[in-house]
């Protein structure tokens, strides 16, 4: 396949600079180029979720979008969630809750339950359902999820109160 | 029954450490996306293989012509079943001849026997280049007649999956239990009724995946997989390269993206990786697509039952009998295995003594099956359940009223089954009734009656089924009585290293179980030491690690098997740490104990580090006494005795340790005009026995209730009458997700296992229940419009043919 492109990605605050084939999905740039494995591929068909990033802020599927169109945004991805090993609020929350198993499916979950939380900070159960219904769980049954995220967000607002 | 309980509280009845809500230690990495799955692993100058599959449900290859795909710079290889059938052996069958001569190799030879079968796989540079590749395989097929129905597979006339085996037939065996005609001459009433199992598979998030690679100097093949049965597997695979065990080295990856059985059938493709990276000689690595995972992953048997129940008219069953055809699909693989594993739970959960079982199962040209979440006793739990209302209905009488008339008694526990299974404890009639209170099962059945006249629709159903765990392999000996495995095993390891840290090792691996937190409460408990002490070596390796020969992570056997293990290497290493602190205390070592990482007198309160002792014992051992070796290292491989260790001339074998319950209850709504079906309410009650870590037990019970309801209410494998799959992917193949998933109660009876050391139940599989609450929940609801339900799988659009069906007539 002839016809590279060079683009330019910042992941997690890192520029990241290659020639890649036009049809190189965003996924495998994630995990291949950049080597951040902890984005995961579950499908085939933009149908479980677990490639879930966020893309200047949104949450999109990575592994149906090409790298070249994401020339020059910005993403964020599981790694970018604890800081210096210390587990952020809604990491937390999910091991508090144990709502994971396999744990496959959950750096999709994380992300799309961040980029609600982003936009909805005090989300009710059915919103919760309807935030992370792009994403496939196989072995929680997502009731510990929805609870994660749920006190994920009663700790932040918590968090938000104190600091004002 | 004094004789059966063989184990009374080997662990004391207070318990520090196990059974506490102790945080999971590998969701900490889990949840920062620094967990080590197969996909993740990038071995230097690996090679990438693809499938080309088949676009048809059964015929005949004619001509593979792959020169095209040399055609794209990267290809570098191109294998078909042409050039296996005679560089491999066929793949070990476990059934014996004749069908035990059908011949299975990784790729389709001469023919293809179901719709995506692979038929030539591709090697190159990177993977988008091999699927290129793959789609430049030309097969010129002539097509053959499909056989797609278990019964039509064993007409006269059936199209042969196997023409050289003579038959469609892979084994019939009898189970001729007790005296069903006595008890069918007693019976007020039979009831005969047909039950069907759907088929469905585990599709767990990570679909299988292996890399094989080579040593030229050692001549070992290594390969890192996500098989969940590795030294089940390894011989298998051996024989088919025509290699040594000791020339093969078996890797599982610390983190394993769920697996629910779907990963026991996949050594056909570390054969080929195998046979591909020594002709190679770099790394050859495959990683299934969604689509291949969901069309040869492993799929659940379809079953069908032919059932005839004789039973007093106060609603006690005296005796079944039954005929029941299993569908395996086009490769049997560790099948004929399922066509006996069923009889873990011959009786349900009922006392029900003169039982007469049939069972055959066949080929068809279908994708294979194999283990899947509750293998082979979610279809007879099913139908039992299915049965219990069906008596219910002729006999009007409700149908919990009907159970309650069946369940085995708490005072008949230890209970010895009509085959010899010999069920562990628990108060049956108790947790339905606490069951049935809770969900409020009164109240719903006075909404039920009230709103019907409104055109309401709400159905009520419970299903109480068994979850076996801890198989024993000797069952496998009804099938073939020369298969080289019986009973189970696993092994523990733990070591005080030089620096006096405490290492677990097991022979396990984990798809999500979460055994370095609960394994390392067991060690816990033994040293009186903070679980957060205790390491545990992850991964599964057939050359650096330790293992038994059925170690793995399958039928609910990792608890109860290697956790006992654990428990003897552990209490073993105590008293070698004890007896070498003897000697540098100074003090009787009856006086001594262990308590967070140190030895410590209960006379003098003298104490000093485990750390000392381990100094002593590793290194400086001039220090040792006499008589004792150095290092503080103990391993122990447990192998339980189920009793009834091996089958009899009635296929009588007590086939499984442990004997868990659950009774789901759920009330559903069905919508009058789309039909869609609603769940309102779903309870389910256990007894796991002695728990280890409640989180992993609820989290265990939670995941096999969303398998259920998913399989009742989604997850369907259609196949067309050509043969070919409709539901190859997620948008198809629909998984539920977090909004089709009810909230629901769970409760607990605890009581120990009398046949584990531990106390502890197998729990993981979940028996398949909410399948049959949720069955018989919407048939009841549309009881007003006398619909009939037979298969274990449901949607709006089978209840709106249903009732159309209805109008017509």
């Amino acid at each position: 396949m002839s016809g590279k492109q060079l683009v330019n990605i910042e992941i997690n605050g890192k520029k990241y600079s290659a020639e890649v084939e036009p049809r190189l999905l965003l996924v495998d740039f994630i995990r291949d180029t950049a080597k951040l494995k902890g984005t995961h591929i579950g499908c085939d068909t933009t149908s479980c979720g677990a490639c879930t990033i966020l893309l200047d802020g949104k949450s999109i599927k990575s592994c149906t979008m090409f790298a070249v169109e994401a020339d020059g945004s910005k993403i964020s991805t599981v790694e970018s969630l604890a800081t210096d090993g210390k587990l952020n609020i809604l990491q937390n929350a999910f091991w508090e809750h144990h709502a994971l198993q396999c744990g496959y499916c959950t750096p999709g979950m994380l992300m799309s339950s961040t980029f609600l939380l982003s936009r909805n900070p005090d989300p009710t159960e059915e919103e919760i359902r309807e935030g992370i219904a792009g994403n496939i769980c196989r072995c929680t049954g997502y009731i510990n999820i929805i609870k994660a995220v749920k006190d994920a967000a009663l700790v932040m607002s918590a968090e938000t109160g104190k600091e004002k | 029954m004094e004789v059966l309980q063989t184990h009374k509280g080997e662990v004391k009845a207070a318990n520090k450490y196990i059974g506490k809500n102790i945080k999971i230690r590998e969701d900490v990495k889990l949840v920062q996306g620094k967990g080590h799955y197969i996909d993740d692993l990038e071995l230097p100058g690996t090679l990438h293989m693809a499938y080309a599959t088949s676009t048809y449900g059964h015929a005949r290859i004619k001509k593979i012509d792959t020169s095209k795909c040399f055609t794209i710079p990267g290809v570098l290889y191109v294998v078909t079943g042409e050039e296996l059938k005679s560089r491999l052996s066929p793949f070990m069958e476990i059934a014996t001849p004749p069908s035990g001569n059908l011949r299975d190799y990784p790729l389709a030879v001469d023919k293809v026997r179901y719709y995506g079968e692979p038929v030539a796989a591709i090697v190159a540079t990177d993977p988008y280049i091999a699927e290129d590749a793959a789609e430049l395989v030309d097969v010129e097929y002539e097509l053959l007649p499909v056989v797609l129905d278990g019964e039509k597979s064993l007409e006269q006339d059936a199209p042969l999956v196997h023409e050289n085996i003579g038959s469609n037939v892979v084994w019939k065996g009898v189970w001729d239990l007790g005296d069903t005609e006595s008890a069918f001459d007693r019976a007020d009433l039979i009831v005969e009724d047909v039950v069907r199992t759907h088929r469905y598979a585990s599709v767990p998030l990570e679909t299988n995946g292996m890399v094989a690679s080579y040593d030229e100097g050692s001549n070992i093949i290594t390969v890192h997989s996500v098989n969940q049965m590795p030294m089940f597997s390894l011989p298998l695979i051996c024989a088919a390269l025509g290699i040594p065990p000791s020339g093969f080295r078996m890797i599982v990856p610390p983190n394993v993206g769920g697996a629910f059985g779907g990963k026991i059938i996949n050594y056909t493709h570390i054969t080929l990786v195998s046979y591909l990276t020594r002709i190679l000689k770099k790394p050859v690595k495959y990683v299934e697509t969604r689509t291949e995972n969901i069309t040869f992953g492993t799929h659940n048997n379809e079953r069908i039952y032919h059932v005839s129940l004789a039973a007093r008219k106060d609603g006690k069953v005296l005796g079944v009998r039954m005929k029941a055809i299993d569908n395996c699909g086009a490769y049997p693989r560790y099948e004929p295995a399922g066509a006996v594993i069923w009889a873990q739970v011959v009786p349900g959960i009922y006392d029900v003594r003169d039982i007469y079982v049939e069972f055959i199962q066949v080929l068809s040209n279908k994708g294979p099956t194999g283990p899947v979440r509750g293998y082979s006793r979610v279809q007879h739990n099913f139908m039992w359940e299915r049965m219990m209302n069906a008596l219910a209905k002729k006999l009007n009488m409700d149908p919990t009223e009907v159970r309650f008339k069946n369940l085995i008694q708490p005072e008949k526990m230890p209970y010895v089954g009509p085959s010899n299974t010999i069920y562990d404890g628990g108060n049956y009639p108790a947790s339905f009734k606490r069951l049935l209170d809770t969900l409020e099962y009164k109240k719903w059945r006075d909404l039920q009656a009230k709103s019907r006249p409104d055109g309401r629709l709400i159905g009520i159903g419970v299903a109480a089924v068994i979850d076996s765990g801890a198989n024993n392999f000797s069952q496998i000996k009804i099938i073939n009585k020369d298969f080289p495995a019986s009973g189970n095993s696993d092994v523990g390891m733990v070591i005080v290293d030089q620096f006096g840290d405490i290492v677990a090792r097991t022979g396990t691996t984990d798809q999500g179980q979460s055994h370095a937190t609960t394994f390392s409460q067991i060690v816990a408990e033994v040293f009186d030491t903070d679980p957060e002490e205790i390491k545990f070596q992850e991964g599964f390796d057939s050359i650096s690690n330790i293992w038994a020969a059925h170690s793995g992570a399958y039928a609910s056997r990792s608890a109860v098997i290697a956790g006992t293990a654990l428990y003897y290497a552990a209490r073993n290493l105590k008293q070698k740490v004890l007896k070498i602190a003897q000697s540098i205390m100074d003090e009787p070592i009856s006086d001594l104990d262990i308590k967070n990482k140190e030895v410590f007198s209960k006379v003098s309160g003298k104490k000093i580090p485990l750390a000392k002792v381990a100094s002593v014992a590793w290194s400086d051992v001039g220090l040792l006494p006499d008589g004792i070796d150095p290092g503080l290292m103990s391993y122990a491989i447990y192998k339980p005795d189920f009793k009834f260790n091996m089958p009899d001339e009635r296929n009588r074998i007590n086939n499984t340790l442990t004997y868990s319950y659950s009774i789901h209850a759920t009330v559903v709504e069905v919508d009058p005009e789309t039909f869609q079906i609603k769940i309102l309410k779903h309870v389910v009650i256990s007894d796991p026995g002695t728990i280890i870590n409640p989180l992993v037990v609820e989290g265990q019970e939670m995941g096999a209730t969303l398998h259920g309801i998913s399989a009742a209410l989604s997850e369907n494998l259609v196949y067309d009458d050509d043969g070919i799959l409709l539901s190859s992917n997620f948008w198809d193949y629909n998984v539920i997700g977090a909004k089709q998933m009810p909230d629901l109660e769970l409760l607990q009876d605890v009581t120990r296992s009398t046949s584990s050391v531990l106390g502890v139940r197998g729990i993981g599989e979940g028996g398949g229940g909410p399948i049959g609450s949720i069955i018989n929940a919407v048939e009841d609801a549309v009881t007003p419009l006398n619909i009939k339900l037979i298969s274990s799988n449901i949607s709006s659009y089978d209840l709106f043919s249903l009732n159309r069906k209805n109008e017509v007539i």
